[in-house]
């Protein structure tokens, strides 16, 4: 893979493949970059690239985080990067500190195809695949995930004073 | 689904709009990678350092290691003893000839001399009965 090839899909891929990270783990950028020099090594180039990313990421996170919920210390970590999920915007109708505790909030099945497909540009299939569930079963988490999180970010935070 | 809801399409659209907090220098990971490609792989690197550690500690010992103490001590060997070989009774002497050779030279250097008239006139050997002729002696018919 030449540099540029990979500087690019550094500038579009690498923000939302560390969101997908982080719903198991907080080190999510560690497990980010180790996934793209893995794929640096790799003779040939594995097709297609993003579903093999994915899946690196996955496994790393996932294996990472029974670790630290061995040591009893992964809630901790992901409850304090909570609000690191999103850029906060300016304009847009969704605030990111609120989608990030509504998408938290979510059972993992749900917010693992969510974040593949909306922000991964994963199609259902690829996102099927990583989680090993069929491709319906994803469509309906993905339909279960946003139906849930209308009603989380429509409801107020109990949290939040609105003035 | 999603696409037959529109109230779930705008969430969607609403999502989508959010951004992933970037966390990743492009730059850094560039270099990384570079570094990542040109790093030697393998076991090679690995054995050549296990190998030179290898040699470095056997010299050390080498060098370190007391010369061992000499040790002198007194071998026997036994040697076989071959029976001797009897000597001759009398030395043979290479220039002592037989006398019927010695007839025969003086013959011959006689004939060498003054001819054939030399030879005696008898019958040389009689074989048979019958005397021996130098015509016969030489196959003449």
């Amino acid at each position: 893979m030449r540099p540029e090839q990979l500087g690019q899909l550094v500038e579009e891929h690498s923000a939302a493949l560390v969101l997908y990270a982080r719903q198991w783990c907080a080190d999510a950028e560690d497990i980010v970059q180790e996934a793209l020099l893995k794929l640096v090594r790799q003779r040939p180039t594995p097709e297609p690239v993003l579903p093999w990313l994915y899946r690196v990421v996955r496994n790393a996170a996932v294996d990472q985080a029974r670790a630290a919920r061995r040591r009893r210390q992964h809630e901790q970590a992901a409850s304090a990067r909570a609000s690191e999920w999103f850029v906060p915007t300016p304009g847009t109708r969704l605030d990111a500190e609120a989608a990030t505790r509504a998408l938290q909030g979510l059972p993992e099945e749900q917010r693992e195809v969510l974040v593949a497909r909306l922000w991964g540009g994963l199609t259902f299939e690829q996102a099927a695949e990583l989680m090993g569930v069929s491709a319906s079963a994803a469509h309906r988490h993905y339909h279960a995930g946003l139906t849930a999180l209308r009603e989380r970010l429509d409801a107020p935070c109990p949290n939040t004073t609105r003035s | 689904m999603s696409e037959h809801d529109p109230e779930l399409t705008a969430l969607e659209a609403s999502l989508r709009a959010l951004a992933p907090r970037p966390a990743l220098d492009r730059d850094r990971i560039v270099y990384e990678a570079g570094r990542a490609s040109v790093k030697p792989r393998g076991a090679w690197p690995h054995a050549c350092g296990a190998l030179t550690l290898l040699l470095l500690v056997s010299l050390g010992w080498h060098r370190l290691r007391p010369e061992p103490p000499a040790v002198e001590r007194i071998v026997y060997v036994q040697v076989p003893v071959t029976p001797e070989q009897p000597l001759p009774s009398e030395p043979l002497d290479p220039l002592a000839i037989r006398s019927d050779q010695a007839d025969y030279l003086h013959l011959r250097a006689g004939v060498l001399r003054g001819g054939v008239d030399v030879l005696p006139s008898g019958p040389l050997v009689e074989t048979e009965g019958r005397p021996l002729t130098p015509a016969a002696a030489l196959d003449y018919p």
